[in-house]
């Protein structure tokens, strides 16, 4: 195993060739939403985020605002950094699932992501380990404090000590897409450069894109960075980034229709998993993200049956762009929850059959988000209790249906 | 594909009821009933689960049965039923390696690690890896390794029983097979004897939804065994498509019987080679059909040449004296597999499957 993770460390450096293409990608999609600027005069923004191409360069600290940290920073904005120091912005890098993932494949744009204040090429450390996705990631430009321009800084009244230069990208999905929208990438040859296989390991701009959300303009902020009003009445837009760990956002995802009833001398149960409020296929994100249903007779757990929603991949051997045969992961299959807007319903229907049927009366369901199959999460290290979530969970009585 | 071999499976029980004697009609209702229970379902690509249907019995000519049912026969040949709470036969102790052999064991150890770079596909990775050109060499010399190459690929066997991916083991296992050293018996039953505590300390329902991998490292083993040892140990129907509780419930048995019959015979073999030989005398001593049959899987899985003028020599006996059709169908069915170029005219047992 250990020859396997410093087999794997060599691609750190094989991984950086990929910049120049993912960048290109990038740049384009965030300078065409650039829009008006409220305060100072507008600046040429250069593109904030590079979809790992690059760690982010954020400049010079903004004048009064200390060195720049999350601490300096938490200094006034209280709640907001209260609540980004619980989230996975600000363990991008320590998470241990993510560390668990990095021990095997540790490559250059998963750092440039999740410890994107590092150096380029080195292995993070200090603040920019520890704070991952800090305050300055996303805020600061050159000396320049950035924000939506509509939150309590630029509030009437409001004296700020530093400016703010307003972006209208802070309050649009594509600006989430710099980190949550990217490609595979491809090993031209053993150990060679890598190029952009155009397909995409995390697709949730594009699914978001394709959705009713996006199409009555509803942002990734509006789910994952909801209005909030501060102890002194200020509204502002909050930092836990919520999103799989909270239960109620997994709740108001999907609701499940379930009929049991007796066909013969089985129980077959139909189940329907249906989009509700959700702006991306469910789950999204990383490749391993899955969600299983368990279905089980009342008092029998041990019988029950599961269906699995994920995507699932190949590896298919084919032309590079420079001509050599290499193998390149695209996607054979999705049958995830699809958000309202594109795709049907999931439906199930599983059949129970033996003799302990005749007094079911009650059959009990339960969705569950899972970070990874659980082979996985077990062979590295994460218990059940790390890797599922339950999303949501309820009972069906057992109907007379169809004798024989 | 594992529904398929549900069908196949279900298709050979109905056959083979169909040409057992009736003393053994109960054997096979107990193990019909065993394959019941909640039906397999069938994912389609769009999530929706299907219900597969138990399939209208039907009777296949012993000619055109698969392997899988050749294997049940065999399966009945086991001595004894291990029930799922059985205790677990202590494993033999690790081999000793000779101090000769030892910097050889370790280089070629370290040849076994790097063979994991060896699979273009990982499943715990997240981009599609090309497998080093010197894979093939790295096999090749771990085959010609013998004795050295037996602890070398044994002991990383014996220590490694997790993982997502279950074809880095199995083509180690084969390759550990084929070496013929006899340490090999031993690190296969150790590693069995790890993957029972590695599925029993596993809560069912992490294996619901996706492949379990010590149960699937579990039947590869059992499989390496039963081609090495000629002991049918691996009910391959009885369990190898519930990967769940279910399918757990059941490989321990199979483990535990495979472990009984390693501690009742494997020390005494000088190889778990020699155990297969003895076996497969016995049952091609016999005119039994059920034994002929046992000695058709071994030999159709086993590349060993030692033993062909002794089997054929008993296959012409079974062939031109046993008054059993049966026995002679299954007889001749091994005379073809050792005809020149059997597998490229499709007359072997291979072509079978």
């Amino acid at each position: 195993m250990l020859s396997v993770v410093l087999a794997r460390r060599t691609l750190a450096a094989r991984l950086a060739s990929i910049a120049a293409l993912a960048l290109a990608v990038c740049s384009g999609m965030l300078s065409r939403d650039a829009r008006g600027q409220r305060s100072t005069a507008a600046p040429a923004l250069r593109p904030l985020f590079s979809h790992g191409a690059h760690p982010v360069h954020v400049g010079r600290p903004a004048a009064r605002t200390g060195r720049g940290t999350a601490e300096d920073c938490g200094e006034c904005h209280r709640e907001i950094a209260r609540e980004w120091a619980g989230s996975l912005h600000k363990s991008a890098w320590t998470d241990e699932v993510f560390q668990a993932a990095y021990d095997v494949e540790p490559m250059t744009f998963c750092r440039n992501c999740h410890a994107p204040l590092a150096r380029e090429g080195t292995r993070p450390t200090g603040v920019a380990a520890r704070d991952g996705v800090s305050c300055a990631v996303c805020h600061v430009r050159d000396g320049h404090v950035l924000s939506s321009g509509s939150g309590r800084g630029d509030a009437p009244g409001t004296i700020a000590p530093h400016a703010v230069r307003a972006d209208a990208r802070f309050a649009q999905s594509e600006y989430c897409a710099g980190c949550h929208q990217f490609n595979f990438p491809a090993e031209t040859t053993a150990g060679g450069p890598l190029f952009d296989t155009r397909a995409p390991m995390q697709d949730t701009f594009g699914e978001w894109q394709r959705s009713a959300h996006a199409a009555r303009g509803t942002q990734c902020q509006d789910c994952h960075m909801p209005w909030r009003t501060a102890p002194d009445g200020a509204r502002y837009r909050s930092h836990d980034f919520t999103g799989a760990r909270d239960p109620s956002l997994l709740a108001r995802s999907v609701r499940i229709e379930a009929r049991a009833s007796r066909e013969g001398a089985a129980l077959v149960v139909r189940a329907r998993v249906i989009p509700t409020d959700v702006g991306h296929a469910f789950p999204t994100g990383d490749l391993f993200r899955r969600l299983e249903l368990s279905v089980w007779i009342d008092g029998e757990p041990r019988r029950a049956q599961v269906v699995s929603f994920a995507r699932s991949f190949t590896d298919v051997y084919e032309r590079t762009p420079d001509g050599h045969m290499a193998f390149v992961r695209r996607q054979s299959g999705d049958s995830r929850v699809q958000p309202p807007g594109t795709g049907t319903p999931r439906e199930s229907e599983l059949r129970f059959t033996g003799a302990s049927l005749a007094n079911a009366r009650l059959v009990r369901w339960k969705l569950e988000h899972l970070l990874m199959p659980s082979p996985q999460a077990a062979a590295q290290g994460f218990g059940a209790a790390r890797n599922r979530a339950t999303v949501i969970e309820g009972s069906t009585s057992v109907t007379a249906g169809i004798t024989p | 594909m594992n529904h398929r071999s549900s069908l196949v499976a279900c298709a050979c029980l109905a056959a083979l009821a169909a040409c057992q004697p009736q003393s053994e009609g109960t054997t096979f209702t107990q193990w019909n009933t065993a394959t019941t229970g909640a039906e397999r379902t069938r994912p389609t690509s769009a999530g929706v689960t299907t219900p597969v249907t138990t399939p209208t019995p039907v009777v296949t000519p012993v000619s055109e049965m698969p392997t899988s049912a050749i294997n049940t026969m065999a399966l009945m040949l086991a001595e004894e039923a291990v029930a799922p709470g059985d205790p677990v036969p202590q494993p033999p102790a690790t081999p000793v390696i000779s101090p000769a052999i030892e910097p050889r064991v370790r280089e070629l150890r370290a040849i076994v690690e790097r063979t994991d770079d060896c699979w273009s596909s990982a499943p715990m990775m997240r981009i599609a890896h090309m497998p080093p050109r010197e894979c093939g060499q790295w096999f090749e010399t771990l085959a010609r390794g013998g004795e050295a190459s037996g602890h070398a690929i044994g002991q990383f066997l014996a220590a490694n029983v997790r993982g997502m991916n279950s074809a880095p083991s199995e083509r180690l296992s084969e390759i550990l097979a084929s070496t013929e050293a006899q340490s090999g018996g031993a690190y296969v039953v150790r590693r069995i004897h790890a993957l029972i505590d590695a599925i029993s300390a596993e809560q069912p329902q992490t294996f619901n939804g996706s492949a379990a991998p010590p149960l699937a490292l579990m039947h590869t083993n059992l499989r390496v065994f039963e081609q090495s040892t000629g002991f049918p140990v691996n009910e391959t129907a009885l369990w190898n498509n519930s990967f769940d509780a279910e399918g757990a419930a059941k490989a321990r048995p199979a483990a535990v019987r495979a472990l009984r019959f390693w501690s009742r015979n494997g020390q005494a073999a000088s190889s778990w080679q020699s155990l297969s030989d003895q076996r497969l005398r016995l049952w091609l001593s016999a005119d039994d059909p059920r034994a002929l049959r046992a000695s058709a899987l071994i030999l159709s899985r086993r590349g060993s040449a030692h033993l062909r003028a002794e089997a054929e020599r008993a296959l012409n006996r079974v062939d031109t004296s046993t008054s059993s059709a049966e026995a002679r169908v299954y007889a001749r069915m091994l005379l073809r597999r050792f005809q020149p170029n059997a597998n490229e005219m499709g007359m072997g047992m291979d072509a079978l499957d």
